[in-house]
């Protein structure tokens, strides 16, 4: 189940007055779920209120750029807003499954302005049907950006660089590799170890 | 592939970083294998991690707006999430209802940042008991003409139009059903030879009908006065 957590009043677009304000803001994010596959789309500003700046703050990491990271959010709350009855709560919280869009659409775009090619569309959790198979777990979600953080600076370098090229630049091994100037085997490696020590990391702050 | 190699591969895998034909045989390999299941389930676990370590920014003030009106756009309607419906309106039996009208522009919404009016309309002299059929009202208002044909014992309209103006590429017109005093984007109008028809449901009783033009795109509020109203 999801973990029921409260909505918070959220800090909405300066100068806007959110939708939801007029309307019954529901209880909860299994509430604000079903809200959205009615249609609600006070309970999608809802959503936004509570977790677009987080979005928002995780597109433009990747894209560095304003223009772009607004349209990867939008895309994603889009995507979300055209795929909500094919959410199943019980996978995730939803907060984590927008950021898990959001990802997806800002490396498409971060690839496409790069010239390099678009990833599979597959990877796209709604758009491919793959919802299920890519919901993101809400245990790691727990922790806060923070600690996430400071676990992937407690990294070494020759493995924080890996994940942080792969992840928030969508580069692929060999392109790693060319960066780090290391064999692709070698960056496989450390791809792996440095998932590994990372969640041994998070394993022993209680977030399991 | 092995399962040496498929558990070397599934950090790469799970962070997009494989290439395709790779990543193909991984999926293969899995799709068979279970003994990678524990293993890829952690690995999305960090990953889906790494969506939260990124630092709050606040976007430009537009956004929010922009995505809600783009949602609503596509708001679902009595026929399901989706495009608006379109049907005929030859077959609905005309009948004007007996009403006089005073809406203004009332007050700003106030508390609304987006500075919009809101419309009170005041409906008078219109007690007739409710028809079997359909009842047909007309717009008012210097931007077209038509009406709105309202289906017995629902809150679905149609909305038929005609003499509208062509617009600038960057504005649309959108249709508003008024309900408890507020307005409910019923959506954009697609325009064909200063015609247009477009079917909604509102939530609640329909006070009024009104046109406006918005940027593209539509508004999650109307930004405009209206420039077609029709009292139900």
């Amino acid at each position: 189940m999801l973990r029921g957590d409260r909505l918070q009043p959220g800090r909405a677009a300066r100068g806007s007055t959110p939708l939801a304000q007029r309307r019954t803001i529901p209880e909860d994010a299994d509430q604000l779920l079903d809200a959205i596959r009615a249609g609600d789309s006070g309970a999608l500003a809802l959503l936004y209120d509570q977790a677009g700046v987080q979005a928002y703050g995780l597109a433009f990491r990747i894209l560095r750029d304003a223009g772009a990271a607004e349209d990867a959010v939008q895309e994603a709350f889009l995507s979300l807003w055209r795929h909500a009855s094919r959410l199943d709560a019980s996978r995730g919280r939803l907060v984590s499954y927008l950021l898990t869009l959001v990802h997806h659409k800002a490396i498409d775009l971060a690839r496409m302005r790069a010239g390099r090619a678009a990833r599979d569309a597959g990877t796209d959790p709604a758009d491919a049907g793959a919802v299920e198979e890519d919901f993101v777990s809400d245990v790691m979600a727990a922790a806060d950006g923070e600690v996430i953080r400071r676990s992937l600076q407690r990294l070494p370098d020759e493995q924080r660089r890996p994940i942080e090229l792969a992840y928030f630049e969508g580069l692929t091994c060999p392109e790693i590799a060319e960066a780090e100037g290391a064999p692709v085997g070698t960056i496989k490696s450390r791809l792996r170890l440095g998932l590994q020590k990372l969640r041994g990391d998070l394993e022993r702050q209680g977030y399991p | 592939m092995n399962c040496e190699t498929a558990s070397e591969l599934a950090a790469a895998y799970a962070l997009g970083a494989l290439e395709p034909a790779e990543a193909r045989a991984f999926e293969e390999h899995v799709a068979e294998c279970s003994r990678h299941d524990a293993e890829m389930s952690a690995h999305r676990r960090v990953i889906g991690g790494l969506a939260h370590s990124g630092e709050a920014v606040t976007p430009r003030a537009g956004l929010r707006n922009r995505i809600l009106a783009a949602a609503e756009a596509e708001r679902p309607t009595a026929a399901g999430r989706g495009e608006p419906i379109e049907f005929p309106v030859e077959r609905a039996r005309e009948r004007r209802p007996r009403f006089s009208i005073s809406w203004a522009v009332a007050a700003a919404f106030g508390v609304l940042a987006l500075g919009l009016a809101v419309w009170n309309v005041t409906l008078l002299g219109d007690d007739e008991p409710a028809p079997d059929g359909p009842q047909q009202y007309a717009f008012s208002g210097a931007g077209g003409a038509g009406e709105v044909i309202r289906l017995p014992g629902s809150n679905i309209v149609v909305v038929e139009l005609r003499d509208l103006q062509n617009l600038d590429a960057d504005q649309d017109y959108q249709v508003w059903a008024i309900a408890g005093g507020e307005p409910q984007s019923l959506g954009l109008l697609r325009v064909q030879d200063g015609t247009a028809i477009l079917a909604g449901e509102a939530t609640g009783s329909i006070e009024a009908v009104a046109v406006t033009i918005e940027p593209a795109g539509g508004s999650p509020l109307p930004t405009s006065e209206p420039i077609l109203t029709a009292p139900l």
